[in-house]
């Protein structure tokens, strides 16, 4: 949480000072967007990639990019965009998806994904990692374009202009994205339940 | 704006919400030395030669060009000599035993 006391950070100063080479105010540019980065990084990495690794690939490409950004738009969305598009090329060439099994659950994980089939009862709230586990594993069985417009849409809860903004695509596309990967969902959870009564 | 509302009771949302109380405790601030290495690869990569490395390329091209300028201007001069050398009398004899032609001739 930024210090009130401290004086807000001077984006276009800074990038004037970046653009003549100034490595100092490059190391404060990065250090003022890394949470925001680092929060997209780890919402949408795969996970074989590390978080560390895929936020320095960002900003490689914010800086080689910098003489592109004119202003038109807050430096945080332009940052924003580079790093879902470079999160979603990693997501494309991972190419094969696991198979879901409940062998593979723990035990909270099959839990939670129990109560979620059985609709009896509401997952208990000190049920979240287990849940926000088992939402990754699920996901991983989608494809990478549809992975993210669910993370985006479901769980970081963002309108569809929103999500449009960030990856580009149009409305209409992320809207059949989104009603397709929550039909394949829904399947997943029929196979899922018959493989349990099974 | 969303494309169709999830409904309140499907397994998804059930779900997510429940995955979206998941507390985050992982550090957002970048680790130490995170923005010096970055800072410095994205910057080396794009900064211009220094002005040293700038005057010692030109300085090489320079020293090439006179070189060759040098070699063109005293091209029969050193064509002569060398001819004369091959050709000329006092060329030292091949297949003899120079040591014993030198001491030969001090002598």
């Amino acid at each position: 949480m930024p210090d009130p006391a401290e004086p807000p950070f001077d984006v276009a100063g800074c990038l004037a000072l970046v653009r003549a080479g100034d490595q100092h105010a490059a190391r404060e540019l990065v250090e003022h967007l890394y949470p925001l980065v680092i929060r997209i990084v780890r919402s949408h990495r795969p996970r074989r990639v590390a978080e560390e690794d895929l936020a320095q690939e960002v900003f490689l490409k914010m800086f080689s990019r910098l003489t592109q950004y004119q202003g038109a738009v807050p430096l945080t969305h332009w940052v924003s965009r580079i790093a879902v598009t470079t999160c979603i090329d990693h997501l494309r060439a991972q190419k094969r998806r696991p198979e879901f099994r409940w062998a593979d659950l723990s035990e909270s994980e099959a839990d939670v994904l129990d109560a979620v089939l059985t609709n009896e009862r509401e997952v208990p709230a000190n049920d979240a990692l287990a849940a926000t586990e088992l939402v990754e594993k699920l996901l991983s069985q989608l494809k990478p374009d549809d992975q993210l417009v669910l993370r985006l849409l479901d769980l970081e809860q963002k309108t569809i202009a929103e999500i449009a903004a960030l990856t580009g695509w149009n409305q209409s596309l992320i809207k059949v994205r989104a009603f397709r990967a929550r039909r394949k969902l829904q399947k997943l959870f029929l196979e899922l339940r018959k493989k349990e009564r099974s | 704006m969303n494309p169709s509302p999830l409904p309140p009771d499907s397994r998804w949302n059930r779900l997510v919400r429940a995955a979206r109380l998941a507390p985050d405790a992982r550090a957002a601030v970048a680790p130490l030395g995170f923005g010096t290495r970055v800072a410095a690869l994205a910057l080396g990569r794009r900064a211009p030669d220094s002005l040293l490395d700038l005057l010692a390329g030109r300085a090489l091209g320079v020293a090439c060009i006179l070189a060759l300028s040098a070699i063109a201007l005293n091209y029969d001069e050193a064509a002569r000599r060398l001819s004369g050398l091959a050709g000329g009398e006092d060329s030292l004899p091949i297949g003899e035993d120079v040591v014993a032609v030198v001491l030969a001739l001090a002598n």
